[in-house]
């Protein structure tokens, strides 16, 4: 199934950046955005948040059927 | 939400640099000799130049021990409408949405949102389908 991966940036006045990235799980996340940050300048601050630590997206859907004696 | 970064940027690409400069709106020139005003500081600054230059006496140079672009300017004779510090912040924060905006294309994602804010901060989202 199709997933979608989001960047947001915030470019503040001063050029600081702030990068949070969304539906990109465990290490791939860095390796994604590795790119940016080193044309960018010198990463000060990272936070894992939780998808960090998921390894493969959680199925929400799941198809139950109902037997009826 | 997978990870959240900050980054300093610093100005070590000059197409974006120009990029940026074109956007606030200025006249941009590259690798010119400046100019000189006050006379004391001639034997001083006898080989003054600059790699891209938006007046003949404001410019950046690339300092190569760090591999950034600095802005060489005569803090005397400064008459651009913003102060230094702030001209310095603009041209730093159009050169990081230029290298955004270069780089997200490169790896095949798409602008969906961007917007000034009121605190003149800038907000970009991008987003690709795997």
């Amino acid at each position: 199934m199709p997933r979608r991966e989001s960047i947001k940036f915030t470019i503040r006045q001063d050029g600081t950046v702030i990068e949070t990235v969304e539906g990109v799980y465990g290490n791939a996340c860095e390796n994604l955005t590795r790119n940016i940050e080193e044309k960018l300048g010198e990463v000060y601050f990272r936070e894992p948040t939780a998808d960090q630590f998921q390894v493969v997206p959680i199925d929400l859907e799941q198809n139950v059927a109902f037997h009826q004696d | 939400m997978s990870h959240f970064t900050k980054i300093k940027t610093s100005i070590k690409n000059k197409p974006e640099l120009v990029e940026a400069l074109v956007l606030l709106g200025y006249d941009v020139k590259e690798d010119q000799q400046l100019t000189i005003n006050n006379p004391n500081h001639a034997e001083d600054h006898a080989d003054w130049y600059a790699d891209v230059s938006i007046k003949n006496d404001i410019g950046f140079k690339l300092n190569k021990n760090t591999g950034e672009y600095e802005l060489v300017a005569e803090l005397d004779s400064w008459d651009l409408d913003v102060p230094i510090k702030r001209f310095v912040e603009k041209v730093t924060q159009q050169y990081a949405r230029m290298t955004v905006h270069n780089t997200i294309k490169e790896m095949g994602f798409e602008v969906e949102e961007e917007w000034e804010m009121t605190d003149n901060s800038i907000e970009l989202t991008v987003s690709r389908w795997t």
